[in-house]
């Protein structure tokens, strides 16, 4: 079994066959827990819900399957961003990975608290310039290669900042930063 | 409407719910128990909170046991349809803050 990050993006766009990334990602999502181990950041669930939360919010409720429609008569519009979100994220193979435990940093004379994983971001965003949500996806990778020793052979992700800096990222893990579509294609799927 | 309810505490934890009946903070232990208990309750609404999620979790499972992945697929299409792609999407999210 090959170790890879998965970015959100890919796991959003397995569940859009209208998207661009259509085809290669939803090979890649299927293909988890059978070829590959995946791996992400409990931070891609929080962005799936916000992409489902967003969209249900616009969304006209006559629009959907009348039998679904039926089925979800008696959920609030949070319980069913919630159950759509579960059902996206819920993968054999894929796995949120966390930093567990807190940190304490320095600013002068105060000490501030936060998430290990938030203060591991904090450090890459200072090193390598990257925003805050991509810092946290960064360190979260880093820390799977470099803490916990578990080898990632690809970080997949359609994110053009990630791609942009697939060479620094790529040189700083130890792995290949590939699109959706470039990923199947190296690996044949 | 109140009910009573027999409960087991520590003695040294007695002690103190006499001192404070003894200073007059409460009337009686009744009072300073049932106070205390509702103070309680009252500053940790997560708790509370906590068992809703459970229980809207359950209600979810329900509801999700009824789908089959056909419509589950259907209602993931049909949501997320439209013009912004996938990267737009996950995109619009980092840039909040990112």
């Amino acid at each position: 079994m090959k170790n890879v990050y998965i970015d959100a993006n890919i796991i959003i766009a397995a569940f859009m066959p209208e998207d661009i990334f259509f085809e290669s990602s939803k090979k890649i999502y299927s293909k988890m827990g059978v070829d590959y181990e995946g791996y992400t950041s409990p931070l891609s669930l929080v962005e799936i819900a916000g992409v489902i939360s967003t969209r249900l919010s616009e969304f006209p409720t006559e629009l959907m399957p009348i039998k679904v429609r039926k089925k979800l008569q008696n959920l609030s519009s949070e319980e069913m961003a919630m159950l759509i979100t579960y059902y996206i994220a819920d993968r054999d193979g894929l796995n949120f990975f966390h930093v567990p435990g807190d940190a304490k940093i320095r600013i002068r004379a105060r000490s501030v608290f936060m998430p290990t994983i938030l203060s591991h971001a904090l450090t890459h965003s200072l090193k390598l310039g990257l925003r805050a949500f991509d810092a946290y996806h960064y360190a979260t990778a880093h820390d799977l290669v470099h803490l916990y020793n578990i080898p990632l052979l690809f970080l997949i992700s359609n994110d053009k900042h990630f791609l942009k800096s697939r060479n620094t990222i790529g040189k700083l893990l130890n792995l290949t930063v590939a699109s959706s579509d470039e990923f199947a294609q190296i690996e044949k799927l | 409407m109140t009910e009573v309810v027999p409960i087991r505490i520590p003695k040294e934890v007695l002690e103190k719910i006499e001192l404070l009946v003894r200073l007059g903070k409460y009337a009686n232990k009744s009072e300073a128990l049932r106070t205390i208990i509702i103070e309680h309750l009252e500053e940790r609404k997560e708790l509370l909170t906590y068992e809703e999620l459970l229980s809207q979790d359950k209600k979810i499972s329900e509801v999700a046991e009824s789908l089959d992945e056909k419509e589950f697929l259907e209602l993931c299409k049909a949501i997320l349809s439209g013009r912004k792609t996938s990267v737009e999407l996950i995109e619009e999210q980092r840039e909040e803050i990112g």
